[in-house]
């Protein structure tokens, strides 16, 4: 049993198990909030403080929790987490003032930070040739993990109240992590598949202590280009909205596929199926043809198709089109991040240290504001897209023109014989 | 000394009975000098600035503080719980708002029109005609309610016109505007039409033009008196005035609709 256990597939289905069962906390929320302003009598201003509360929680905190899991290992802190993310519905379901709700935001970010995180980090342990793919397929699992509960969700909402949807998948989700998270062992120092790595992908041997990452270049220019892609990204989804009302095409029937569903539908549901698939298809795709070659043609393509999108995304069927195209070059930043910093600062602190480069996304979301701040000053839409498709062309050049030079010398100055000899591979 | 402690105990009730009764002899009667707040869809301005008139004459001594503002923001201070006396709004504003709020009583529908200045200079005799060249169009901007609605309308023609006809139509947009009433403005100058309510329809200055039906969008407006009103009775007293006869000429005297 402990044998099979120790497999990086079995680990993966497992991380994947447990961060699905987390996604209701952050996609499901949604379905909540108009029943409980209507038994509760609050504001939905007020309760959306409580979803505030969590994203903060559940982003900034991952680092400390992520040193956790480094040192303890992931089966105890898992259980732990998913014991907070079970305690957080309670607590929301039991909640009779704001405050109790705000304490249930918390305890959910604090348990979601922790499974997302260790589930990351154990995802870039197992594997080393595929882990691009790995990262992808458990940070896809955070996005699957909402579009097959939220149908019950909302059909339990409607039937039974929201006090009981909430107790009921809170003690469901936190019980299915608690199992599941027996299943996880602690990932060997060096992973078992490290033979299969691509001399495409550059890798370091060495561990980074946190303390060395922060004062490394590259982290930093890593987090310029998260916040960059992750804002620009944000910013685009923000925008869709205006943009298809704008011209006049928001609420136009499109047929692809045999599907059809107004326009601005279509581009939303595109953009959840675009950013589950992009995640592991191109952490596969950085495995073959190198990290930063991936995020050089992923975020030039998504920088592009934004102005493609402002040119010509007139019509219905070039809007869907196009969106979709933005969407599938955007969401790939949660699995190749999360797989480079492993590549460069090792395995001994690999949640940690991706757990520091996930508060990026915090910042990302924080950026986004600017957006409306923009939208209203010039009173179009058309800056705030400019500016977006201007910071994802910014990162893809980054990514060959300064992180790869720089990750090259970094880790010839720790150790030549770590470094890969294709250092043009990128271009 | 009886006589004396008798009237001390006398003075101590009547007191206390002062001091207990004082929150109630403060609260305002209805009719007393009361200011009560309305929050007005801003496309319903003229019609509820006669409306109010009448309901003031009905009732001496109150003014009615009227806020014209979009539908969205009307929804947002409901949710805010902000303090209002009746609102009129968008029916599907107040969907989400119930638990705010008394039931709606619908009270008016409006629909889009299509306004020309006199002689039609760019001779727009239908919805097809806004695509054709020369057509300088005014329409609300999309987050506005003229605008959104005016964008369903030309949505619903693309199913027959096709996509040529907005992409078409959008080139001859040469204004766009938050509030109904500043759309009806740029009809001459710089705009020779406008997709507008028809509530705006003004027979001296402008020409009008249907739209046909089956494009056509009719949006429902209620009134509704927030659960947290100060003077909810006087709230009540102006949806009665607004959905009763008296409230419903005017309503038509400006075009509206009745409510179905």
């Amino acid at each position: 049993m402990a044998t099979a256990l120790r497999n990086p597939w079995v680990q993966l289905v497992a991380g994947i198990v447990c961060m699905a069962m987390i996604a209701n906390l952050q996609y499901g929320w949604t379905v909540f909030v108009n029943p409980m302003a209507a038994q509760q009598g609050w504001a939905r201003a007020a309760i959306q403080v409580s979803f505030t509360i969590f994203v903060l929680v559940e982003t900034w905190l991952v680092p400390f929790e992520a040193a956790l899991v480094d040192r303890y290992g992931p089966r105890i802190m898992v259980a732990v987490g998913g014991v907070l993310a079970g305690l957080a519905w309670i607590i929301d379901a039991y909640a009779s003032s704001l405050f109790m709700l705000y304490i249930g935001g918390a305890v959910a970010g604090i348990g979601a930070g922790i499974v997302y995180g260790t589930c990351i980090g154990n995802a870039l342990k197992w594997f080393a040739g595929r882990r691009g793919l790995a990262a992808g397929l458990t940070s896809a699992g955070f996005g699957a993990g909402a579009a097959i509960t939220v149908i019950p969700l909302t059909i339990m909402v409607a039937s039974r109240g929201y006090q009981y949807t909430f107790a009921f998948f809170g003690i469901l989700q936190g019980l299915v992590i608690l199992v599941v998270s027996m299943l996880l062992v602690t990932p060997p120092k060096v992973p078992a598949e490290a033979a299969r790595i691509n001399p495409r992908v550059l890798q370091g041997k060495r561990d980074f202590t946190p303390a060395e990452v922060l004062r490394s270049p590259v982290f930093w220019v890593m987090y310029v280009m998260f916040v960059l892609v992750g804002a620009g990204g944000l910013m685009a989804v923000a925008q869709l909205g205006p943009i298809a009302s704008d011209r006049y095409i928001n609420n136009i029937p499109v047929t692809i596929l045999g599907i059809t569903a107004p326009a601005l539908t279509y581009a939303l549901s595109l953009n959840n199926i675009m950013n589950g698939i992009t995640r592991p298809a191109l952490g596969w795709v950085s495995d073959r043809i190198g990290r930063e070659t991936t995020m050089f043609w992923a975020f030039l393509i998504e920088g592009l198709g934004i102005f493609a999108l402002m040119q010509f995304g007139t019509t219905p069927v070039a809007f869907v089109l196009l969106s979709g195209l933005v969407f599938f070059a955007w969401g790939e930043i949660y699995s190749i991040f999360p797989a480079t910093t492993r590549d460069h600062f090792g395995q001994k602190f690999a949640t940690t240290n991706y757990g520091m480069l996930y508060t990026a996304k915090g910042t990302a979301a924080l950026l986004v504001p600017l957006a409306s701040v923009i939208t209203a000053a010039t009173g179009s839409w058309t800056a705030a897209l400019a500016i977006a498709a201007a910071a994802n062309i910014v990162a893809a050049l980054m990514a060959v023109v300064i992180l790869r030079p720089l990750r090259v010398r970094e880790l010839r100055a720790y150790d030549t014989s770590t470094v890969s000899p294709t250092p043009a591979a990128a271009t | 000394m009886r006589t004396f402690a008798f009237r001390v105990t006398a003075c101590a009730a009547a007191a206390i009975l002062v001091a207990a009764l004082a929150p109630f002899l403060a609260a305002p009667a209805a009719g007393a000098g009361e200011e009560i707040t309305a929050l007005v869809a801003s496309n319903a301005e003229g019609a509820f600035t006669e409306l109010i008139k009448q309901f003031e004459a009905k009732h001496k001594g109150v003014t009615v503080s009227a806020q014209y503002l979009g539908g969205a923001e009307i929804g947002r201070m409901i949710d805010a719980q902000k303090p209002a006396d009746v609102v009129l709004v968008g029916s599907t504003i107040l969907d989400p708002e119930m638990s705010y709020i008394a039931a709606p009583t619908p009270v008016l529908r409006n629909k889009e029109m299509i306004l020309v200045p006199k002689g039609n200079p760019a001779k727009v005799h239908s919805l097809k005609d806004l695509a054709n060249p020369g057509v300088k169009l005014a329409m609300g901007t999309p987050t506005s309610a003229v605008g959104r609605l005016a964008g369903q309308v030309v949505q619903n023609a693309a199913a027959d016109y096709g996509i040529d006809f907005v992409t078409n139509l959008r080139k001859n947009v040469v204004v766009q505007k938050e509030k109904g009433s500043d759309v009806v403005a740029a009809i001459g100058n710089p705009a020779n039409a406008a997709i507008t309510f028809a509530s705006d329809v003004n027979p001296a200055k402008y020409d009008a033009i249907e739209i046909e039906e089956k494009y056509n969008v009719v949006s429902t407006y209620s009134m509704t008196v927030p659960k947290n009103a100060k003077y909810a009775s006087l709230g009540q007293d102006f949806v009665a005035l607004v959905s009763g006869p008296e409230g419903q000429a005017t309503l038509k005297k400006f075009h509206y609709m009745a409510p179905k």
